[in-house]
């Protein structure tokens, strides 16, 4: 089912949050030392994630990233996978969006 | 001198008085009872610990006594205490041997913070450790059990301990638990075993010990590495099979079947993660021991 993502939002780390990583290809684990939280994600989320960790993004540039990143074609169903990602890790306190 | 060799009547006083002190693994366990049903079973399972001199110091302080008032007289009843504390409520006083290894679990578990904690049994050949890990029910100690009678050398039953420092497995040896049909297939195995009393109990049916061998007992402060996670699923009647599991997969298995893991924070991940890149990951199904042994020995050696 499509979705209308919103392109212009800017995703950025969860203030306080200090995150472990652990990576088994293809999956990467990551623990919220906040939360107490341990979460296993897929690359997508995991690329997404880290690099939210360093810069604020709007979701049309982290979907550009991922395309660049892991070399999958650009476009609607990737720029949707990418929102449903960073909606995922939004619902686990990983990130926040200032404005949509 | 070791608790199998004291004379009834003295360990009977000492438990009475004083308590026993011994050691199992890291922990200085001071046990006290006066209660009849435990001596027995007590020297019998814990006959090749040493009973070490009275000292001010212990890790663990456990008792059992009767619980007074008219209803001992119908249905005796005893409870287990923590430091002077009831850890349960009152329970028949005939179960009290299983209480007493439930009690030293739960004291461990909710207690002891420098260990990684993973409801597992572990065992070991050649330095190198199995890691069982498992929900009641599993089957987790009867393969810990006939991997015993095997060769393998029993670390712990129920408690692996993990060292966050270079991520050992620590030696716990202390009786196995086993329960039901799994008594009768290990005593057939092992016709040579130690077995306590057998305590039928609402929940888990029969509840039996077995004594852990002499060696795992004299070597209980000989670490090993671990290097095999096998998450046993015991299914009456299933065919064996032992398929790899994904690592990050493993790792949430591993931290779901920890007592400690949230409590310990970035230890507790970063012990875990040791863990899962130092050994291969294991899920199997089984309905035959003799058959799920042949295919662990075959992947563990």
């Amino acid at each position: 089912m499509s979705i209308s993502v919103p392109t212009q939002t800017v995703w950025t780390r969860t203030l306080g949050s200090e995150l472990r990583w652990a990576s088994w290809d293809p999956e990467e684990v990551v623990f919220d030392a906040a939360s107490g939280d341990t979460h296993v994600l897929d690359p997508i989320t995991a690329l997404l994630l880290k690099r939210l960790q360093s810069t604020s993004a709007r979701t049309s540039e982290l979907a550009d990233l991922v395309a660049v990143e892991l070399k999958v074609d650009s476009g609607d169903e990737l720029l949707t996978r990418v929102y449903r990602s960073l909606v995922g890790l939004r619902s686990l306190s990983l990130v926040d969006s200032l404005s949509e | 001198m070791r608790i199998g060799e004291l004379d009834l009547d003295v360990l009977r006083t000492r438990l009475r008085r004083t308590g026993v002190l011994f050691q199992s693994g890291p922990f200085l366990i001071r046990f006290r009872t006066a209660v009849p049903h435990l001596i027995g079973p007590f020297r019998l399972l814990y006959s090749d610990f040493d009973c070490l001199p009275d000292s001010t110091f212990s890790d663990l302080r456990i008792r059992i006594e009767r619980v007074r008032g008219l209803r001992r007289w119908l249905r005796p009843q005893a409870m287990i205490l923590f430091d002077g504390r009831p850890m349960f409520a009152p329970f028949p006083v005939h179960l009290s041997p299983a209480f007493l290894e439930w009690g030293l679990n739960w004291c461990i578990a909710s207690h002891v913070c420098q260990f990684l904690i993973v409801h597992a049994a572990v065992v070991e050949k050649g330095g190198r450790a199995v890691v069982l890990p498992g929900r009641p029910g599993s089957g987790k100690s009867t393969l810990c059990a006939a991997m015993v009678q095997r060769g393998w050398r029993l670390l712990s039953d129920e408690l692996a301990l993990i060292r966050p420092d270079d991520g050992a497995a620590v030696p716990m040896p202390r009786p196995i638990s086993l329960k039901n049909e799994s008594i009768h297939l290990v005593k057939e195995m092992a016709p040579g075993a130690v077995f306590g009393p057998g305590c039928p109990t609402a929940r888990k049916g029969q509840v039996a010990h077995m004594r852990p061998p002499v060696a795992s007992v004299e070597q209980a402060k000989v670490t090993a590495r671990p290097r095999w996670v096998i998450f046993p699923q015991y299914v009456a009647g299933s065919a064996t099979s032992l398929a790899d599991l994904p690592k990050s997969r493993a790792f949430l298995r591993l931290a779901e079947s920890s007592f400690n893991y949230s409590y310990l924070g970035t230890t507790g991940f970063e012990t875990t993660k040791g863990l899962v890149d130092d050994c291969q990951f294991f899920g199997l199904v089984y309905g035959d021991l003799d058959d799920a042994l042949g295919q662990i020995t075959m992947v563990c050696s």
